[in-house]
């Protein structure tokens, strides 16, 4: 069972909009492209943007990653979303490394 | 100018990192870093304060780096060392003897560091007046002009936009000040870096600028102030230095810019940036700002071939320094960043360039831009690795 931890710091807040940066402390991989759980919107090799209703995530191969546009407040959330994606991603059979 | 040995002075390059960040703060010449590294080895001691010769010998270097300053700039005013260029203009905000009534004029392309300290103000009673600016940086200078009256203490611009990279033309700004008698504060940090400035032929009353984004260390700014108005500057910090007598009921002030250097100051970065004055001189403004006007119009020559974008500031390249801001398509400036970042190892500044006012009013991008801004160290196939990874890593996804 995967056991990331993590880094969660607010980017800025601006125009009632907030961004979160992300950085866990095992290398994630690449994201499945069509999970059945996670919408994604962009594939690229190093990277994937995935929709959530709220907001997108950009999710980086590292597993760094970028909350866009949550709502005010939205720090909880953040890390819902964080926990959601880790858990989509270890329930796909993947094991993390050391970035 | 050549690049190649240039590239060999500056350590960080070797890491294979691109570095297109420098509008924040510059990268590090060996010379630089060797004589913050001397100073620790061979000259540690507080300056002006003791007998001793290492202390001699630490407050002639000291001075010295004060002396190349001067002739940096051009200046036959005062020096004053500051922590950044923050403090700098934070010193001449605290430092005017501000009446209710009292009019600053400042503009809509200041970086909050030459915005905040003056709306700040209007809590002493100061009206603050802020002129807009076209969405390519351009300031209306009979617009300007005619905001500025009696009542204008203090007129503040930028020498150069830290978003847009547009160069306002501060010699006509100080010209409109001076016929109603207003003090100029001009903000160099993102010109000093870039261009020759001689603050004689400019003529403002102060002028402030960044150490640290000239090749100086981490810690160092500047404000220079003219002569003929220091006497009405207060010093915003008291403490060891400020004065030569002390009683209770008279304290005799210290004479000159230590005035303003209260307490044991950066000495090991002054010595850096005396360092740096001296590599920027020995290869000539001049040559940097030729080669910095070729990156920047190779670089928006090549921005235009990328799909979604779009260029912000003057479309007049000679109008413009080392800085190009652009965003592509409805992507935030700040997953483009981290893409670079993580992409192709390359380091920008996204978001609002600490200057609000400008992103959100002028240029409508609440989520701010992306920005490259150069050096001496860059190259053109930095910029190509630059577009490669835009239109793989972005605009083709």
């Amino acid at each position: 069972m995967c056991n990331i931890q993590y880094k969660l710091t607010m980017l800025c807040r601006r125009g009632g909009r907030e961004f979160y940066h992300v950085y866990p402390d095992k290398s994630i991989g690449v994201l499945p492209h069509n999970h059945k759980d996670l919408k994604v919107l962009i594939s690229h090799p190093k990277y994937s943007v995935i929709s959530f209703p709220d907001c997108n995530v950009t999710v980086f191969a590292s597993g760094r990653m970028l909350i866009e546009n949550l709502p005010e407040d939205s720090e909880k959330r953040a890390h819902a979303i964080v926990r959601e994606i880790i858990s989509v991603w270890c329930q796909s059979g993947n094991t993390p490394t050391h970035p | 100018m050549n690049l190649n040995l240039i590239r060999k002075d500056f350590p960080q390059l070797r890491q294979g990192f691109i570095y297109f960040d420098s509008g924040s703060t510059s990268l590090k010449p060996a010379p630089v870093i060797n004589a913050v590294k001397d100073y620790y080895e061979t000259l540690s001691a507080s300056v002006g304060r003791g007998l001793h010769r290492p202390s001699n010998r630490a407050t002639t270097a000291y001075q010295e780096a004060h002396d190349k300053v001067r002739s940096f700039f051009n200046t036959k005013g005062h020096v004053v060392f500051t922590k950044n260029c923050t403090e700098a203009i934070n010193i001449v905000a605290h430092g005017i003897d501000w009446q209710a009534g009292d009019r600053i004029v400042t503009t809509y392309l200041e970086h909050n560091s030459n915005l905040l300290p003056w709306l700040n103000l209007r809590s002493h009673g100061v009206e603050v007046i802020t002129v807009k600016c076209t969405p390519d940086g351009t300031i209306n200078l009979k617009e300007l002009s005619d905001f500025i009256t009696e009542k204008t203490k203090l007129v503040a611009v930028t020498h150069a936009s830290n978003v847009l990279g547009s160069i306002v033309p501060v010699e006509e700004v100080v010209d409109s000040a001076r016929k109603k008698g207003a003090m100029v504060l001009i903000d160099g940090a993102q010109a000093a870096p870039h261009l020759k400035v001689d603050v004689q032929r400019i003529g403002c009353d102060f002028y402030a600028a960044s150490g640290h984004k000239m090749l100086g260390p981490s810690g160092t700014g500047i404000l220079l102030i003219n002569q003929d108005i220091f006497d009405q500057l207060r010093p915003m910090m008291l403490g060891g230095g400020s004065a030569t007598d002390v009683e209770f009921n008279k304290i005799t002030f210290t004479q000159g810019p230590a005035l303003f250097e209260a307490g044991t100051p950066n000495i090991a970065g002054a010595i850096g940036l005396g360092a740096a004055v001296d590599y920027l001189t020995n290869i000539g403004m001049e040559e940097i700002r030729k080669h910095e006007l070729q990156l920047s119009g190779y670089l928006i020559e090549q921005l235009k071939k990328v799909n979604g974008i779009t260029i912000y500031g003057p479309q007049d390249i000679n109008k413009r320094t080392g800085v190009v801001s652009f965003s592509i398509k409805d992507i935030p400036a700040h997953r483009i960043a981290i893409i670079l970042d993580e992409v192709g190892n390359i380091a920008i500044r996204s978001g609002n360039h600490c200057a609000f006012l400008l992103t959100h009013k002028i240029l409508k991008q609440e989520g701010g831009t992306a920005r490259v801004s150069f050096y001496l160290y860059n190259t053109k196939e930095e910029i190509d690795t630059l577009i490669d990874t835009l239109q793989e890593g972005i605009a083709h996804v």
